[in-house]
């Protein structure tokens, strides 16, 4: 992509935060919340949600996530089904963020449910026993979030029982190969599920079985 | 923060070009005189926020002569701004404004005026009305200070610049 945005790009860019400090705050707040209480369903807060731009074909809750991690030191990939010119420019604009041509090099992964594959995910740095905290974190466009019931239990670290979810559109396959992670503890990915205005965390600590 | 082209950069097309002086002359205007002409001209069109004004740190860099290395001299305060304007008949435009300091007022100002300087209908009117009369006030007091400094002024004869051709 050219380095400048052309102006017809800029003419129809969608906007982004209306409150940018204090949206992203809270939405930092959720997310941070969402990471250390695995499987439980969190919502994008009110006054964020009603004003929040994201472009056309970008759940709210994923445009919002973007807003607040990204910035000109992070670089994200996103992998063809959701990269669209649209996004581009408005990523490019609003968070600075450096765009990378392959998995491998990204800090951030942007991926709808069924691109979600065991050989992509594998691509995607997963850190080093000397520097777990290097690995990528996985954004995951999916069609819809449901809580309390499912096929999907979560135990770990930040849940007291198990939790049960349903998330459609992840193929079994993701399934095993998820099971497998945590025996690559401390290295792994993290994993932000996304559908309209909710988002779900998934740690690299996480063990999920499937029923 | 310097309007010239840096070599590395592609050739730029008259628009892009005429679009950098504008926002050059608007960018140095002193306060008074853009909000003068910025409440005048602005008070009849709607601008929706793509960037809200924001401060932040931008790096200057220098040379300690012609053919020394580069080096970070100190970092400037600079306020930026996006603003989008949706004309009924006409495309949308987006004017940027970048300005010294930490003025949000100023960034609007000049986000606002290129807004509307983008837009065919208005450009020749405002370049009339507000571009030319600020340059002219801006190019009056660089001359002034010129004279000023001029009076002055010592022909080191002897010396030749460092770094030039010879």
């Amino acid at each position: 992509m050219s380095a400048l945005l052309d102006a017809v790009e800029l003419a129809e860019l969608a906007p982004a935060f209306a409150e940018p400090v204090h949206d992203a705050q809270a939405v930092f707040r959720l997310l941070l919340e969402a990471m250390s209480r695995p499987g439980r369903v969190q919502s994008l807060p009110a006054p964020c949600r009603d004003t929040l731009g994201h472009p056309t074909g970008l759940a709210p809750a994923l445009a919002a996530t973007l807003l607040t991690l990204l910035d000109a030191d992070t670089r994200l990939w996103v992998a063809p089904a959701l990269d669209t010119p649209a996004l581009r420019a408005w990523a490019r604009f609003h968070c600075g963020v450096q765009w990378v041509q392959q998995p491998e090099q990204a800090d951030f992964a942007l991926l709808a449910a069924h691109e979600a594959q065991p050989e992509l995910l594998q691509r995607l740095c997963e850190g080093s026993d000397a520097a777990p905290q290097d690995s990528a974190t996985a954004l995951i466009a999916l069609p819809d979030v449901t809580p309390g019931a499912g096929p999907l239990r979560w135990r770990g670290p930040g849940i007291e029982h198990e939790h049960r979810l349903t998330l459609p559109g992840l193929s079994d396959a993701f399934w095993a190969w998820r099971r497998e992670q945590p025996q690559r503890f401390p290295c792994g990915l993290d994993f932000f599920f996304a559908a309209g205005e909710r988002v779900v965390a998934l740690p690299r600590s996480t063990r999920v079985e499937v029923d | 923060m310097g309007m010239n082209s840096h070599p590395s950069n592609p050739p730029l097309d008259p628009a892009q070009t005429a679009r950098q002086q504008w926002l050059a002359v608007l960018a140095q205007a002193p306060r008074a005189a853009l909000a003068a002409h910025g409440r005048r001209v602005l008070a009849d069109y709607r601008f929706e926020p793509l960037r809200a004004p924001e401060a932040g740190l931008v790096m200057l860099r220098a040379r300690a002569s012609h053919s020394g290395g580069r080096f970070n001299l100190a970092e400037a305060t600079v306020t930026r701004c996006a603003l989008r304007h949706r004309p009924a008949a006409a495309a949308a435009s987006v004017g940027v404004g970048y300005v010294l300091g930490r003025d949000e007022e100023r960034a609007q100002w000049v986000a606002a005026l290129d807004a509307l300087l983008q837009q065919p209908t208005q450009q020749a009117l405002l370049m009339r009305e507000v571009i030319a009369p600020l340059q002219a006030e801006r190019a009056r007091l660089l001359a002034e200070a010129h004279g000023r400094v001029a009076a002055s002024r010592v022909q080191f004869f002897t010396l030749q610049t460092e770094g030039a051709p010879t």
